[in-house]
């Protein structure tokens, strides 16, 4: 067992860690955990202050100074460094197009980090064709998810705007990532929560089987059904023999989103409620059944300490509703946010746990699953978290895929802060799903939730079949 | 309202916001006002239960808005 590394302690690592590195290890691609993005913003920057600041921003966030560490028995630890001593990088993109400066970082999000003992992201501060300058960020999953990413971007912006701008106070100090990584572990060690959490999900799996939901229809259940011989089977292969993915993203504009968010405000849900609504409703439609699986990632940041300390903290776990067609869109909602409260009071389980003991309550062929995708709803941006500092000017964020994934196909929605639109990004794997399936997907989804947003009286099965 | 009970909510509440306390006030709603999300209203809901010995249904916490609506709720449950 391994008690320090290079001089310092070492940890385990957390639940949400393990389910990152059980993904690594079943993906040919180790690029698979990396998350690339960049933002650029329309004014001319002092590259050493800049500099500067990237610095003081790693020193006050402890995740980003995390390094990885295997035992001779092959347990994987993890550890903190005291200071980062790296250069920062400056690129500058000037006489590229911004198309090839765009492929250039999307071929940097593809190389994975090394496995031991070296830094798990990387700052490069880059000068775009388009005259926009900033940083490009890369990270491992293991270690950084959307919030923390943007958690210590916004750090790096208030901390240069402190250095350069009057009146503008410097930032409040992060959270500790390892006071936050021991508590994690305290829970995890068969704490008095994770029985009560464990209890829960366990009942809740024993309730009865889930049934697998196609995308455009029942085909791969049928398939599934034939190739084993089992007309009962429940399950179905969902992802193909290639993790090779693609990124395609969907724009709302702002009117329409405008309007989803004013049903959100006015029945007081949040806007992933609907979305799960619109998503489990086409599911419904395709498939005839009224029983709708797909997995739902919890960001599991709640208090400010969580929210600044960094790190990677989201349990992803299959979310479960059973409507008849005769209930109604606003029951729809309504249910899904009384189920989804109650899933946020345990969402610190551990997702693999609840996993094997699905998969021991319900035997069946290794490798088929009931959930044709994934979910997440990223409500947090930039912009209201540190770029108002910078006043008018405009700026760009963009995502960088990695180009492999391990699921069929997983969406991510996220607020666009330039004109208060919605970002559907779905990451799929190229074999699996194609890019004409989610514009099918992506047209009725709208539909339904419009739909019902308009007529919240109207029961699911009238949705169905009027859009 | 108690005001003792609000003042014990308020400084549960700026461990979830980034808020001042004298930025809370009882006609503050959760989300639209103080920017809780509903999976930090439902954390906080635990602390709640702990620190007012108190067992919060969860439906009828959903359809609490404002801080007053949360001090006059755990007023019922205290009661």
């Amino acid at each position: 067992m391994m008690r320090k590394r290079k001089g310092y302690p070492v940890y385990p690592l957390t639940a949400a860690q393990k389910f990152h590195f059980f993904y690594q290890n079943s993906c040919p691609k180790k690029e698979v955990l990396n998350i690339g993005t960049s933002l650029t913003i329309e004014t001319e920057l002092d590259w050493d202050a800049l500099r500067q600041a990237i610095y003081k921003a790693y020193e006050r966030c402890e995740s980003m100074r995390v390094r990885f560490a295997k035992d001779k028995e092959g347990t994987w630890y993890q550890y903190v460094v005291d200071k980062e001593e790296r250069e920062i990088e400056f690129v500058d993109f000037s006489g590229k197009t911004m198309e090839e400066a765009e492929a250039i970082m999307q071929k940097w999000t593809t190389k994975p980090f090394p496995a031991m003992d070296a830094p798990m992201n990387r700052v490069v501060m880059i000068h775009m064709p388009d005259g926009y300058n900033g940083l490009y960020f890369l990270g491992d999953h293991r270690l950084v998810d959307a919030q923390s990413l943007i958690c210590f971007l916004k750090d790096i912006i208030e901390l240069y705007c402190n250095a350069k701008f009057e009146g503008v106070p410097y930032p409040k100090d992060m959270a500790s990532y390892i006071e936050q990584l021991q508590k994690d572990l305290a829970y995890e060690q068969n704490s008095k929560a994770q029985q009560r959490d464990r209890e829960y999900f366990e009942k809740l799996i024993e309730t009865s089987e889930p049934i697998y939901n196609g995308l455009l229809g029942p085909q791969k259940l049928e398939a599934a059904r034939e190739r084993f011989g089992d007309p009962a089977l429940r399950a179905a292969m969902d992802v193909s023999d290639s993790v090779d993915s693609a990124l395609d993203i969907f724009h709302l504009e702002a009117e329409p989103t405008k309007r989803l968010m004013d049903f959100c405000e006015k029945y007081h849900v949040s806007l992933v409620c609907l979305l799960i609504m619109g998503l489990r409703t086409y599911f419904q439609k395709m498939n005839g059944n009224e029983d709708v699986s797909i997995h739902t990632a919890i960001a599991r940041r709640a208090t400010i300490k969580e929210k600044k300390s960094g790190g990677t903290r989201i349990h992803s776990f299959p979310f479960r509703t059973i409507f008849p067609e005769s209930m109604t869109f606003l029951e729809g909602v309504y249910k899904i946010r009384e189920q989804q409260n109650e899933m946020f009071r345990h969402a610190n389980y551990n997702p693999v746990e609840y996993f094997i003991h699905r998969a021991k309550t319900y035997p069946h062929p290794q490798g088929l699953t009931y959930e044709p995708m994934s979910l997440t709803y990223q409500p947090m941006t930039l912009q209201e978290k540190g770029l108002d500092q910078l006043g008018e000017i405009r700026y760009k964020t963009k995502w960088y895929p990695n180009g492999a994934t391990t699921q069929g196909m997983y969406l991510t929605v996220m607020h666009r802060p330039e004109d208060n639109g919605l970002d559907f990004n779905f990451e799929h794997q190229v074999k699996a799903v194609s890019r004409q399936d989610l514009e099918y997907l992506y047209y009725y989804l709208c539909k339904i939730m419009f739909k019902g947003a308009e007529n919240p009286d109207l029961p699911i099965g009238d949705i169905i079949r009027l859009v | 309202m108690e005001v003792k009970m609000f003042e014990k909510l308020v400084e549960i509440i700026c461990n979830y916001v980034e808020v001042e306390p004298e930025q809370v006030k009882p006609e503050s709603r959760f989300m639209e006002d103080l920017g809780f999300t509903s999976f930090d209203f439902m954390s906080m809901l635990g602390e709640i239960e702990d620190e007012f010995e108190v067992e919060i249904d969860e439906t009828q916490a959903a359809n609490i808005r404002t801080v007053q609506e949360a001090v006059g709720y755990l007023e019922q449950l205290t009661a």
